[in-house]
């Protein structure tokens, strides 16, 4: 091989290897809606700057959808979940084992003075979800309530709470929060403690398996600059902070 | 009125109604399709409807996992009519949602495949499959067909009625009348004409019914008009084939006519009777049954049905066998029976029974065999006869010779000239036994005869052959009772019989048997062997048979002619069996042979029997003792009329030797002259019958007309038909035959001159 082939193929392997990263984009969709949304929206904005070659697109879908859409391939990621509830029906995901957010699913009502710190306690209530929340979906199912509503979409859900066809209605205690600023349903409240936190996990189709460590390294890295955590109080706190007042 | 009475209306109904219900079903079948494609357009077009207007709220609450909108907007297209099953599946096929009654019996299935565009292109999130009925449709097609087919069938059935009576009115009723006028037309006679019963202006309409009246009127005067002339030509025509069939079977020749197989068609009369057929036992089949012989057929197929020619007339000969197996001969005329226009019709063939005419030919044939025997016996005959008179003339000459000079050796005795004149006299002798046998064959001999008994005979002519038999012949002899006399000279029946037997043994060559019978029978329809005349009736049956070599066929037609003999030079003269012949026909009687060559032969005598009273047979005398009657006749005087100079000297030297004063002439012309100038100058005058110029007939006519009982004698060389009884009836008063017993001559001279 002279100097010229030499120079030829190097050519080659290097435009092979610019090909390559330059067409790294990874779309990730989320379920949540906002603020969470938001919140994730920064973090992956932030982990796309920093993770070379690899360029993420982020959007919000309707929460089952989000996930059959990564699942079949068509998206590259979703964001976020907890891994043990969906792996075996959406098997094509696999979680990134940073996470960098956990989940607190809330009891909302209308009325007061209620003590709800289970699940079990809502038993002998209308109680009402929101499809695609898989943990409460499958958490209500289980303890068959008086009656029970799984509704399309969270302002269904906070309709039925304010119209009192629903004792309780169970989301995410966030993006509940979110709803009610939304909807200025201010008569609704989240009962407190919520009833589960699990920590959610950002999950990559299979295809992409080969990132799982990138992510890995730049969600702790992000989490051990305070990125992450700056990122929350400035999307989540203050919405926190004005609901409890 | 009933329109369904007739025929044609009821197959009317039948067809409208069978018109009607195809039109109906086919029509309905139509309409039926077009409501079936109509129902299913209408399901698609709900199924289009639900496309448009479900299916993007369907794929947008599948986009966001709206299960619950899912269910309800499945629910609600449940409760389109039609839809029974409606589902909802992901892209993995996994059922999300479905509503209805799942059923795939008689439904339409539509898939609709739900996209969502993502990100710039159609992304496939799952399909709707839509489950639409049939039944529906069905349930409407079956409604409209039951509405058709009875609506249908009620019009059917009310324009059948109503065509029913209109047809009836306008035809069926006039196809009735003319039906019924029509029955009644007779031929024999002009029918009265059809009038329909139709309105006037129908009537004058010139309708199809009008026509048909109108066409069966004229018909039915032209039918009358050609009975009449078929009836007149019928007539012609039978009493032409009976005429034809009287000719046919006047005909008295048999006529069969067949076909080109020679299969038989017609026969007349003539030829049933003559086979003993009837026409319809042979009609269809072929003539070979009438042949008695199959080759015979086959032959004339050969010659006379080729199939490239017809049979030119010809007249060919044919045995047939008739129905009861016996045969005829015949002579059949046969020809091909050709029409004018040059066809063959058949063949004819004319059969004339030719039996009587085969006998008539077989009969004419056994006449001209009997006449050409009888003229050739007449004949030889004739000949032997001549023979005998000259030999007699020629005998009498010298036996008489021999006499005159055995008499003068008498005086003179000359051992030697005595012994030369002996063999003169037995060598004449000899000859004149000979011609005696001639005689006796063509005249028979001259005999006395006499009712005889043959038994008698035959005892002594067996014991008379018995010692010239040799012992190793045997010798039988059977004779009947009552065997009748028969009227014969003895020595003829011994010189028959001799002979006869003579012959047999001969032939048996000295070992055999001789067999001789006596019977009566009675012959019918039998030939004789020797003059082949017809035999028939009664007879002495004298049968001699042998057991020897047979008679040689070449020489059975010639074996009765004289001096015919198989026998060795001087072993026989030949004149035996031509000796039988005349003896017995002088008597009516026959001979028949039976002989087969080395099978021996029967010789069976056929002699009318005698049933008169016995008779004393006339004793010839033979006796030649010498008698001495000389010396009383000087005064005599004989006139000798003789032509032949020999024996004219002969009997003058005879008389004046025994003192007669004779005067012989050989002229019988100068003899009539001398009778007639000096009869009274005689005593007695012998004559010669046969001479020349004048018989001795004629010369006893002269004599008796001058004197009746003028004493003449005859001398007959048995050349005429004359024998002693006829001359003694003539007016002779003797009558000798040649040669001339000259003492008998003298013995009777001396009477006749005595009785003077």
């Amino acid at each position: 091989m002279n100097k010229i082939q030499l120079i030829i193929f190097a050519f080659f392997l290097f435009s092979l290897q610019c090909v390559s990263s330059a067409n790294t984009k990874i779309y990730i969709t989320t379920g949540f809606t906002s603020p969470v949304s938001d919140f994730y929206r920064e973090v992956l904005s932030e982990a796309d700057k920093r993770l070379k070659n690899i360029s993420i697109s982020f959007e919000t879908l309707p929460a089952e959808r989000s996930l059959v859409l990564a699942n079949r391939g068509i998206n590259d990621g979703e964001c976020c979940r907890i891994p043990t509830l969906i792996i075996n029906e959406y098997n094509n995901l696999v979680p990134v084992n940073e996470s960098f957010f956990s989940a607190r699913f809330s009891a909302f009502a209308k009325q007061d003075a209620i003590d709800i710190k289970r699940f079990e306690d809502l038993k002998p209530y209308s109680v009402g979800t929101v499809e695609g929340w898989k943990i409460a979906v499958k958490k209500v199912k289980a303890i068959k309530p008086a009656q029970t509503h799984i509704v399309t979409t969270p302002e269904q859900m906070f309709h039925m709470l304010d119209q009192h066809r629903l004792d309780y209605g169970i989301m995410g205690y966030l993006s509940g929060l979110q709803v009610i600023t939304t909807l200025n349903m201010d008569n609704i409240k989240a009962i407190q403690p919520p009833l589960v936190e699990k920590p959610l996990f950002l999950l990559l189709h299979k295809k992409h398996k080969s990132l799982i460590p990138k992510f890995n390294k730049v969600i702790k890295h992000m989490k051990n600059d305070g990125t992450i955590d700056n990122l929350y109080r400035k999307l989540l706190v203050n919405l926190k902070q004005k609901h409890n007042g | 009125m009933n329109p369904l009475k007739g025929k044609i209306s009821r197959v009317l109904v039948l067809y409208i109604v069978l018109f009607s219900s195809v039109v109906t079903v086919c029509l309905t079948s139509i309409q039926l399709y077009l409501d079936y494609e109509d129902g299913i357009d209408n399901i698609h077009q709900r199924i289009n409807q639900i496309k448009l207007t479900n299916i993007d709220s369907i794929t947008q609450s599948l986009w966001t996992i709206d299960y619950s909108s899912i269910q309800i907007q499945l629910n609600g297209i449940t409760r389109i009519k039609d839809i029974v099953y409606v589902e909802l599946t992901d892209e993995t096929n996994k059922t999300i949602a479905s509503a209805g009654k799942f059923n795939t019996r008689d439904t339409i299935t539509e898939i609709i495949y739900l996209e969502q565009n993502y990100r710039g292109s159609d992304t496939a999130i799952g399909h709707l499959r839509i489950i639409a009925t049939k039944e529906n449709v069905y349930r409407s097609l079956i409604d409209t067909a039951v509405i058709i087919l009875i609506s249908q069938a009620i019009k059917t059935f009310l324009v059948s009625i109503f065509v029913l009576v209109i047809f009836y009115t306008l035809v069926t009723r006039h196809i009735e009348k003319i039906a019924n006028h029509t029955e009644s037309i007779n031929l024999t006679s002009r029918s009265e004409p059809l009038i329909l019963d139709r309105k006037s202006k129908l009537s004058k309409s010139n309708d199809e019914l009008s026509r048909l009246a109108n066409a069966i009127n004229t018909m039915s005067d032209n039918m009358y008009d050609s009975y009449i002339e078929i009836i007149d030509k019928r007539l012609m025509l039978t009493e032409r084939e009976a005429k034809f069939s009287a000719i046919f079977d006047s005909i008295s020749d048999s006529i069969v006519f067949v076909d080109h197989q020679r299969r038989i068609l017609q026969t007349n009369r003539a030829f049933e009777k003559q086979f003993d057929y009837k026409l319809e036992d042979l009609k269809g089949k072929t003539t070979k049954l009438l042949y008695a012989n199959p080759e015979e057929y086959d032959e004339q197929g050969k010659k006379r049905y080729n199939q490239n020619s017809s049979p030119a007339p010809a007249v060919y000969e044919i045995m047939y066998r008739r129905k009861d197996g016996s045969t005829f001969p015949s002579e059949t005329m046969g020809g091909a029976v050709i029409l004018p226009d040059k066809s063959l019709l058949g063949f004819i063939g004319i059969i004339r029974d030719v039996t009587s005419k085969k006998r008539a030919e077989k009969e004419t044939q056994l006449l001209q065999n009997q006449l050409h025997q009888a003229q050739k016996m007449e004949a030889i005959g004739q000949l032997t006869g001549g023979l005998a008179h000259d030999f007699n003339n020629i005998l009498a000459s010298i036996l008489g010779y021999a006499e005159l000079i055995t008499n003068e050796l008498t005086s003179n005795p000359d051992p030697k000239l005595k012994k030369y004149v002996d063999y003169i006299t037995r060598g004449g002798e000899r000859a004149r036994d000979l011609v005696l046998q001639l005689l006796a064959f063509s005249r028979g001999a001259p005999g006395k005869p006499s009712a005889i008994f043959l038994p008698e005979i035959i005892d002594e002519v067996s014991s008379l052959i018995q010692p010239t038999m040799p012992a190793s012949i045997q010798i039988t002899v059977e004779i009947d009772d009552n065997v009748p006399q028969v009227l014969m000279d003895k020595t003829h029946m011994h010189q028959i019989i001799m002979n006869l037997c003579i012959n047999a043994r001969d032939a048996m060559q000295g070992n055999g048997k001789l067999s001789i019978r006596l019977r009566s029978k009675y012959y019918t329809k039998t030939i004789c062997s020797s003059c082949s005349k017809p035999v028939e009736g009664e007879y002495v049956e004298l049968s001699i048979e042998d057991t020897g070599s047979g008679v040689h066929p070449d020489i059975i037609d010639s074996m009765f002619d004289p001096f015919k003999s198989t026998k060795k030079i001087g072993e026989g003269t030949g004149m035996g069996l031509s000796v039988v012949h005349g003896i017995l026909h002088k008597h009516d009687s026959h001979i028949i042979v039976e002989t087969q060559k080395g099978m021996g032969t029967k010789f069976h005598i056929l002699i009318p029997p005698y049933l008169g009273e016995p008779t004393s047979q006339i004793e010839i005398n033979t006796d030649k003792t010498r008698i001495n009657i000389k010396g009383n006749n000087t005064n005599a005087q004989v006139l000798i009329i003789e032509d032949e100079q020999a024996v004219a000297e002969y009997l003058h030297d005879l008389l004046e030797e025994y003192n007669f004063s004779a005067t012989a002439t050989t002229n019988s012309i100068e003899a009539i002259g001398i009778i007639q100038s000096r009869l009274n100058d005689f005593n007695i005058i012998i004559t010669d019958q046969t001479m020349p110029g004048i018989s001795g007939t004629d010369i006893i006519r002269t004599i008796h007309e001058l004197n009746p009982d003028f004493p003449v004698i005859l001398c007959s060389g048995y050349n005429d038909n004359i024998d002693e009884q006829q001359a003694i009836k003539l007016g002779f008063k003797k009558y000798f035959e040649k040669p001339i017993n000259s003492q008998r001559l003298i013995q009777t001279l001396n009477d006749l001159l005595t009785r003077q």
